[in-house]
C-alpha cells in the first residue's frame, strides 16, 4: 500500500500518498454510502425534497415512548452492569490475578451465545416463576438478559482502564495512608476508572437502543421492534428514525469523546 | 528494645518460601537499608512491615505493639513505591493531604501540613499541578511528602529510585536522607543498587534467598563481608578460590602462588575462598606488604576517576583499581606485573550463610 513514505514515489512512480488517499477513500464510500442512500430515501418524495417523514416520525407518540423506554432500560443495564464489572473486576485484578483468564472469557460467553438461544433459555428457566406471568417479569427479565450482553463491553472497558492506572499499587499506596475499602473504591477506584466505565457504558448504550431479539421475545415496547414495525408500514419513516438513531448513537459516542478529554486534561 | 522488631519472620506464597529466620531490630529514627538481588525476599518483609502481607510465622512489633494482625490501614505507616503511585485525578496538594482527609483531620490543619510538605520537598507553588504534569523526580518527591504528611511511625522506601535517571537518583537519595535526619524518622529502604545502599544508611541488611546474609554498618558491610555472596554482590570484590597450605602460618594458595592472610581456617589442603578489594592492591611496588602475586595484564578499562586493570594468575583473574591520577603509567596488555597486598587485605570468607545477625 506504499504506506512507508509520505510525498515519495512508489515502484510504478505513482507517489505512495495517493495510494493512502485511494484506499481512505473506498473505506469512506464504503462507511458512508449506504448512509448517504438512507438520509436520500428519507428525504426525497415525488415532490421534490421534503422533511415531512422526519417530523412525523418526531411527532409520533411511540417515538418517544419506545425511545424513552430503550434509554430507561439502557441505563438501569448500565448501572446494574458496572456496579458489578467494577468491583469484580477490580477484586480479581487485585486479589486472583491467576483467575483472569478465566473471567474474560466468561465475560466474552455472551458474545458467542445468540440472543435468541439466551432468550429461549432465560423464558424456559423461569417458566411458570413471577418472571414470566407477568409484564414487569418480563420487562426484568430482559434487563437481566441485557445485562448479561452488556459484560463483554463493560468488563473489557473496565479490565484495559485497570490496567493503564495500575489500580493495585494505588490501592496499597491509599492503604497505606488510612484509607477503607469503602474510601479506595470511592475516591481511587471509580474516579480513576470513570472514563474507562464510561467507555463502556456509551458502547452499552448504543447496542441495547439497536437491540431487537430480547426486547420482540419478550414483547418489550423497545425503539428497534418499533423502527422494524414502522418499516413494514411506512419506509421513509423507517429510514428516517434509522438516520434519527444514528445521530444519536454518534451523539453519544462524541459526549464520551468529550468527557473522556476533559478527564484527560484535568488529571 | 528496638522500635520496629521483627522476630522470627518466616513467609511462604503456597510452596515457596520468600522469607525465613528473618530477626531485625530497628533503632527510632534509624535508616535501614535491605539489600540484595531481586527475588531475595526484601520487598516481602517491606510489605510485611506495611502490612500488605501477613507474615507465616513470626511477629513484627511498631513501637512496643503487636502489628502483626493490624491491617494496612490501621498501622501509621508511610510508604513510598517504585512507580511513584500518587493518585492521577487529584492534584499534588489532594494527595498530600489524602493520607489526613482519611483521618478527618479539619482543613486548615490539611492545608497547612500540605504548604509544610511542599516546602520541604523544595516544590513550593506546585499544589496545584496533576501528576502528569510533573517529571519522575518531582513525582516521587510528593509521593515522600504524602507519605510523611500522615507523620507516619515508620516511613518504608520500597526502590523508590529505580525508575529514575541516574543524577537525579543521586540528588535525591540526597535528599532522602537529609529529610529524613531532620525529622528523625525511622526508615527502611529497599533496594537492589549496592552504591545507593552504602551512600545512604545508618546500617544494612544483605539479603539473599529469603535469609539475612549480613548485617552491619556500611562500613563494615564493605570492607569486611562475611560471606562469598556478601562479598561478590557489593563493590567489585576479588573473590578467589584458594586452599590451605600452612595453617599454623595463615599460608594460602592461590593458582600455586602462595599468601598469607589474616582469617581462621581449617586443616592443611582443604578449599576455602579469600576477597581482595581491587582499590587495596599495588601494582609493581612492594612497599612493604607481605603478600606478592605475579600475573599478566590482560585489559585495562577506563572508568573516569579509576582506572580497572584486569589481571591473569594462571587460572583465576584478578582485578586491580588505580586512581586516575595525573601522569600515570599504565602497564600493557600482555605485560607481566606484581600485585601487591597486605595479609589483612585478603579475607578468608565464611563458607556458609548466616541465617541471622
Amino acid at each position: 500500500m506504499g504506506g512507508e513514505s509520505t510525498g515519495k514515489v512508489g515502484k510504478l512512480g505513482i507517489p505512495t500518498r495517493f495510494w493512502a488517499w485511494l484506499w481512505l477513500g473506498i473505506a469512506a464510500v464504503y462507511l458512508f454510502l449506504p448512509l448517504v442512500a438512507m438520509v436520500w430515501a428519507s428525504i426525497r418524495s415525488p415532490t421534490g425534497i421534503r422533511l415531512d417523514a422526519y417530523g412525523e416520525v418526531l411527532r409520533a407518540p411511540r417515538f418517544l415512548e419506545t425511545f424513552g423506554f430503550s434509554t430507561q432500560a439502557a441505563i438501569i443495564t448500565i448501572l446494574i452492569s458496572a456496579a458489578l464489572v467494577v468491583p469484580t473486576a477490580y477484586w480479581v485484578d487485585l486479589k486472583l490475578p491467576r483467575l483472569r483468564p478465566l473471567v474474560e472469557f466468561l465475560t466474552v460467553v455472551p458474545l458467542v451465545i445468540p440472543p435468541l438461544l439466551m432468550t429461549f433459555g432465560l423464558i424456559r428457566l423461569f417458566n411458570n416463576t413471577p418472571l414470566t406471568n407477568s409484564n414487569q417479569g418480563l420487562y426484568i427479565m430482559m434487563l437481566g438478559a441485557y445485562v448479561i450482553i452488556s459484560f463483554p463491553f463493560m468488563y473489557r472497558a473496565v479490565d484495559a482502564g485497570m490496567q493503564a492506572v495500575n489500580l493495585r499499587v494505588l490501592t496499597e499506596a491509599a492503604q497505606s495512608l488510612g484509607a477503607s475499602w469503602i474510601t479506595v473504591l470511592t475516591q481511587v477506584v471509580v474516579p480513576n476508572l470513570l472514563v474507562a466505565i464510561l467507555n463502556g457504558s456509551f458502547v452499552t448504550f448504543a447496542m441495547i437502543l439497536g437491540e431487537f431479539t430480547i426486547s420482540s421475545l419478550l414483547n418489550q415496547p423497545a425503539f428497534s421492534p418499533y423502527m422494524l414495525d414502522l418499516s413494514s408500514r411506512r419506509g421513509d419513516q423507517a429510514t428516517a428514525l434509522g438516520v434519527i438513531s444514528i445521530a444519536l448513537t454518534w451523539g453519544s459516542i462524541s459526549l464520551l469523546q468529550l468527557v473522556g478529554r476533559k478527564q484527560t486534561f484535568k488529571g | 528494645m528496638g522500635f520496629v522488631r521483627l522476630i522470627g519472620i518466616r513467609k511462604e506464597f503456597g510452596a515457596a518460601v520468600a522469607v525465613q529466620n528473618f530477626h531485625l531490630e530497628i533503632e527510632a529514627g534509624e535508616f535501614v537499608t535491605f539489600l540484595g538481588p531481586s527475588g531475595c525476599g526484601k520487598t516481602t518483609v517491606l510489605r510485611m512491615i506495611a502490612g500488605f502481607e501477613r507474615p507465616t510465622q513470626g511477629s513484627i512489633t511498631i513501637a512496643d505493639q503487636d502489628v502483626t494482625a493490624v491491617p494496612a490501614n490501621k498501622r501509621n505507616v508511610g510508604m513510598v513505591f517504585q512507580q511513584y503511585a500518587l493518585f492521577p485525578n487529584m492534584t499534588v496538594a489532594d494527595n498530600i493531604q489524602f493520607g489526613l482527609k482519611v483521618r478527618g483531620a479539619d482543613k486548615r490543619l490539611c492545608q497547612q501540613r500540605v504548604e509544610e510538605m511542599l516546602a520541604l520537598i523544595h516544590m513550593e507553588g506546585f499544589g496545584k499541578r496533576y501528576p502528569h504534569q510533573l517529571s519522575g523526580g518531582q513525582q516521587q518527591r510528593v509521593a515522600l511528602a504524602r507519605a510523611l504528611a500522615i507523620q507516619p511511625q515508620v516511613l518504608l522506601l520500597d526502590e523508590p529510585l529505580s525508575a529514575l535517571d541516574a543524577k537525579i537518583r543521586v540528588s535525591l537519595r540526597q535528599e532522602i536522607r537529609a529529610i529524613q535526619r531532620h525529622l528523625k524518622m525511622t526508615t527502611v529502604f529497599v533496594t537492589h543498587d549496592q552504591e545507593e545502599a552504602l551512600s545512604i544508611s545508618d546500617r544494612i541488611v544483605v539479603m539473599n534467598q529469603g535469609q539475612v546474609e549480613q548485617m552491619g554498618k556500611p562500613t563494615d558491610i564493605y570492607n569486611h563481608p562475611q560471606t562469598p555472596f556478601v562479598a561478590s554482590f557489593i563493590g567489585t570484590l576479588n573473590v578467589l578460590e584458594a586452599e590451605v597450605v600452612n595453617p599454623a602460618e595463615r599460608a594460602l594458595a592461590i593458582d600455586g602462588q602462595i599468601l598469607t592472610t589474616v582469617g581462621e581456617f581449617e586443616q592443611a589442603s582443604s578449599p576455602l575462598t579469600v576477597s581482595i578489594r581491587p582499590e587495596s592492591i599495588q601494582l609493581n611496588h612492594r612497599n612493604g606488604h607481605a603478600n606478592s602475586l605475579q600475573a599478566t595484564v590482560e585489559d585495562i578499562y577506563f572508568l573516569g576517576s579509576i582506572v580497572r586493570i584486569r589481571a591473569r594468575l594462571q587460572r583465576q583473574h584478578v582485578n586491580v583499581d588505580t586512581f586516575n591520577k595525573p601522569g600515570l603509567t599504565l602497564p600493557s596488555p600482555g605485560e607481566s606485573v606484581t600485585l601487591n597486598f597486605d595479609a589483612a587485605s585478603a579475607r578468608v570468607l565464611q563458607k556458609k550463610s548466616l541465617s541471622s545477625a
